[in-house]
């Protein structure tokens, strides 16, 4: 008896060894995945809107899995700091790169030495949102449609002046200057309130703000939507017309935020993981609070595409950054 | 009238259990965070978002809030106790609230702190209440030469906060400035001093810098004395404030009060501003202006009201105009988002139990932090007498982990160090650090605003002077000047006089 | 003769040393001009502002009184340093908990001999309490362990 029951214990006991030393060798099955907390890095710091939609995704994926998803505010260099920690990190399939391409692609220009390579070092698994920008004057100036404020702007070009606060909008606004062929001084503010305080008195001629900030201070009365850049009127602000609509065409500008993972993480993970999101970006509860964010769903159906989204954006920012004159420090 | 009647609205929506217990949590959370060195509000608050989605709204701004101004209480608890501001603000604090400790005052410092600030709470609140739109439309006239001529009348009387020698004040305000241009120029995106290392293209951080320059350069000191291998026991005295002290602090708190509500709006550097602003205005019309620095206790009252009294005002510019005036206010925007509630004027009067509700809880808050840290001051003063070998690497691993969260980089540990070799070296030369960390807190936010008048006026420098508020400063930084700059020449003639002699 | 004041002179030349070196690595920054000030602006001014403040100290500290710079005893500062170093470097290859048995280790070596028993306790105390504060009840995402 006491025999038979040594024997079993051994038996479970190498049973036990032998489960263990196999899952401890054999990397996580995408079946299986995620077994544990999974880290969602972003470059966005604590609180602002960038932040709220990574938040917004992270919750969801909590859903699915069942899993924590939690979110690591990472901000400073522009999104560099948020990047080299992705980059950095184990590529398990544990650390999940949420972000705005404009850091991401924006420092192979901005950075003297970037250090890194995003269409190697990163593996891009999903577009997921696209930002609207409008363009926007003080509540009590002058001009009422865009078609006023190009020809004032016209009458004065040369001693224009523009507020800016992070490269984003800078590029959106170089933008829109190359679009309609002006050119203008660009006045640099640390955060988009004192931006907004300064349009709103008349020291600057316009802003290009992100759509939810934007809606926000206009409906204070602080400012005067005049435009907004993305290819079809937003769903949250159907009054507002379209850049194309008032006349520039050329001028449309969505930046986009990513999913990525570290490179060599596993073929299967990434594309369960873009699965989820894109199901996520689809649904009802996404659109809702995306359009109380100013920002519209952009999908693309696999991973591939979006890596060539990516190189459009990278083209992109190539381009804005020779023409605005933005010097790689 | 209309306001007792939101505000009845708003006590009764506060004062229910859940809420009560919120304000109590973020409130002690708040406190501890103070008093760990580098972790500091914004980190917590941002970790308990996810937690605020399934709350109710309003008790999920109470407790954030409470979490925001309870640091403020904590904040002040080490800077009295061992050299180490909480936040940016509490460095005013540390000049002579540990002196203070020193001296054997240091429940005194404690308790003035917590009475002050509660004060300071009550009627930053009822700021708020009563002239929330009011302040917000005064901020309009607040543009970038304001903001510039402000600054430099700081600059100007941070050479105030020193008690030694004027041409080192002046010395170190130049290097604060110096240090204060490291990172990215908002104006022309050039990055500036950070030789690569990317961890400064924003700025040097202000945890490293303060932990290493007050905190560990403060225990490199104190080792310094032979009595370090008995362990340095600070003469404990009595716990509460002398009738004295009293009557010299509740003045100062009301000045303080006054001076931090006001400034506590201003949109960046308003809190700093409003906590030494006050000292500055204690020591000069203090007719024992010597005692600064040696641990007057109108140093302490003064600037940790304003401190509190600003921390409840820089509400205003988030909930009227929707616009942050702080990088914590700017996470408040996102838990009222996720709630899909819109900060700005709309929030008065279509969430006016919100508002309201928030309000009222800011003042059960103050109420719960003065009851809960008032006991607690026998605890922290019982603390000091810990053998000193105990304590300090206590401190020094505190401090390491709390720097090392802030970005989850060792080289910000790298950089305290070197700061905390600075710190060590000023010390020993009699180099005042104060007049340095408000430079480097105020130099940026001046030169950038200068730059941008100038570029708005089209590069007419008399913007500075045609423009009502800032001519007024102007005029006032260059009074100050003379007032600071006439005794100093006029005993250096007499000197000249006495050696001819 | 008068004694100069070694405090001062120090504190004057370290100024005047920031100001050249403000100036020596602000260089490359374009000045721009008063209308409109660049990037170099106000590095050059306050550099100026630094080797000139630096220089009046000096000068005024050759003719001052002797003032002695309080006692400098650097044998406890290097295991101040050098504990707080050691935190900086182990954290991430050897987890917290080691980070700060060391540092409290080579921190404690600046009071003098220490008291193991004490050292010990203190160690094991300040390892748990700060895991258990750090990584469960705030949810830092601090390593504990070695990698």
């Amino acid at each position: 008896m006491l025999g038979r029951s040594i024997a079993t214990f051994i038996a479970g006991l190498g049973t036990t060894a032998v489960i263990l030393a196999t899952s401890l060798t054999i990397p996580a099955q995408a079946q299986d995945y995620p077994t544990r907390p999974v880290r969602v890095i972003t470059g966005y710091p604590a609180g602002g809107g960038g932040d709220m939609l990574i938040r917004h995704y992270a919750t969801g994926l909590e859903t699915e899995t069942g899993q924590r998803y939690i979110v690591e505010n990472r901000p400073g260099a522009n999104g560099k700091i948020a990047t080299d920690a992705v980059i950095a990190a184990s590529p398990d399939g544990y650390t999940l790169f949420i972000f705005g391409s404009a850091g991401v692609a924006g420092n192979l220009f901005l950075l003297k030495e970037p250090g890194y390579d995003p269409t190697t070092d990163l593996i891009t698994a999903a577009t997921l949102t696209a930002s609207g920008f409008f363009l926007t004057v003080g509540a009590d100036s002058p001009f009422e449609n865009m078609k006023a404020l190009m020809d004032g702007l016209k009458s004065k070009s040369g001693t224009i002046k523009y507020g800016a606060s992070t490269n984003v909008s800078i590029a959106a606004s170089e933008e829109f200057l190359r679009a309609a062929d002006l050119k203008a001084t660009r006045v640099a503010y640390k955060t988009m309130g004192d931006a907004v305080r300064d349009v709103a008195a008349g020291q600057t001629d316009f802003l290009i703000a992100d759509a939810a900030f934007a809606m926000a201070q206009a409906k204070e009365g602080r400012l005067r939507i005049l435009a907004a850049t993305t290819p079809e009127r937003m769903p949250s602000a159907p009054e507002v017309p379209i850049m194309i609509e008032e006349g520039l065409a050329d001028f449309i500008f969505t930046p986009r935020v990513f999913a990525w993972f570290p490179k060599d993480t596993p073929a299967d993970i990434v594309e369960k993981t873009a699965a989820q999101l894109r199901e996520i970006a689809a649904s009802e509860e996404t659109a809702k609070f995306l359009e109380l964010n100013g920002a519209v769903p952009s999908l693309t159906a696999s991973s591939v595409e979006a890596a060539d989204v990516l190189k459009q954006d990278i083209e992109m920012w190539k381009r804005v950054t020779a023409a605005a004159g933005l010097e790689a420090q | 009238m209309d306001l007792i009647a939101n505000l009845a609205t708003g006590f009764s929506a506060a004062l229910t259990f859940t809420n009560l217990g919120l304000c109590l949590i973020g409130v002690v959370l708040g406190t501890a965070i103070g008093v760990l060195p580098g972790i500091g509000p914004i980190a917590t608050i941002a970790m308990l978002l996810p937690l605020t989605y399934g709350a109710p709204p309003l008790g999920a701004l109470i407790m954030l809030a409470g979490i925001y101004y309870g640091a403020q209480y904590g904040g002040s608890t080490t800077a009295i106790l061992v050299n180490m501001p909480g936040e940016t603000a509490s460095v005013v604090t540390c000049i002579d609230g540990y002196k203070m400790a020193q001296n054997g005052r240091a429940g005194a410092a404690l308790s003035i702190a917590a009475i002050g600030s509660f004060v300071a709470g009550c009627v930053g609140t009822l700021v708020v209440a009563a002239f929330a739109p009011a302040l917000a439309a005064l901020s309009f006239h607040f543009l970038s030469p304001e903001y510039f001529s402000l600054m430099l009348f700081g600059l100007v009387a941070s050479v105030v906060l020193a008690h030694g020698s004027i041409m080192k004040a002046v010395a170190m305000v130049f290097l604060g400035l110096l240090f204060g241009l490291v990172g990215t120029d908002v104006q022309s995106g050039v990055v500036r001093y950070a030789f690569g290392v990317t961890q400064l293209y924003d700025g040097i951080d202000f945890v490293p810098l303060s932990i290493g320059l007050f905190g560990i350069a403060e225990i490199m000191r104190n080792l310094d004395s032979p009595t370090a291998r008995e362990g340095i026991r600070h003469r404990v005295g009595t716990l509460w404030p002398t009738r004295e002290e009293i009557s010299r602090s509740w003045p100062a708190v009301l000045r303080g009060t006054g001076l931090g509500s006001i400034l506590g709006i201003l949109p960046g550097g308003g809190s700093v501003l409003g906590s030494f602003g006050s000292y500055v205005l204690e020591k000069r019309i203090s007719k024992h202006p010597e005692a600064f620095g040696n641990g007057a206790v109108e140093g302490v009252a003064g600037p940790e009201a304003a401190n509190n009294a600003g921390a409840q005002t820089s509400f205003i510019p988030l909930l009227t105009l929707g616009v942050p005036s702080n990088p914590v206010m700017a996470i408040m925007v996102g838990a009222l988002m996720i709630q899909g509630i819109a900060p700005g004027t709309a929030v008065i009067n279509d969430h006016p139990t919100l508002f309201w509700g928030l309000v009222a809880s800011m003042w059960i808050g103050n109420l719960m932090l003065v009851i809960a840290n008032l006991p607690l001051v026998g605890v922290w003063v019982k603390l000091l007498q810990v053998p000193y070998r105990i304590l300090f690497p206590i401190i020094i691993v505190l401090c390491c982990i709390g720097i090392y969260v802030t970005q989850m980089s060792s080289t910000m540990i790298v950089f305290a160090v070197g700061f905390a070799v600075l710190g060590y070296l000023f010390s020993k030369l009699d180099c005042e650090v104060a007049p340095f960390i408000l430079a480097f807190v105020l130099g940026p936010l001046m030169e950038e605003n200068l730059r941008r008048s100038m570029v708005l006026s089209d590069g007419d420098p008399t913007v500075f002077l045609s423009r009502p508020i800032s001519l007024a400063l102007i005029l006032a930084s260059v009074g100050l000047f003379v007032l600071i700059a006439l005794p100093h020449v006029r005993s250096t003639r007499q000197q000249a006089f006495q050696d001819e002699d | 003769m008068e004694v100069g004041n070694p405090k001062d002179f120090i504190a004057g030349t370290v100024f005047a040393g920031f100001g050249i070196a403000a100036i020596i690595f602000g260089h490359g920054y374009s000045v721009g001009s008063a209308e409109n000030m660049g990037p170099g602006y106000f590095p050059l001014l306050i550099g100026i502002g630094l080797i000139l403040m630096g220089v009046i100290i000096v000068a005024k500290s050759v003719r001052a009184r002797r003032e002695a710079i309080a006692a400098i005893r650097l044998q406890p500062q290097f295991f101040i340093l050098g504990a707080i170093l050691f935190f900086g470097l182990s954290i991430e290859r050897f987890g917290l908990v080691a980070a700060i048995i060391g540092a409290t280790v080579i921190g404690s070596l600046a009071a003098g001999k220490p008291r193991w028993a004490e050292l010990l306790i203190l160690c094991l105390a300040l390892a748990t309490s700060s895991v258990v504060l750090f990584v469960y009840l705030i949810g830092q995402p601090i390593p504990v362990w070695p990698r």
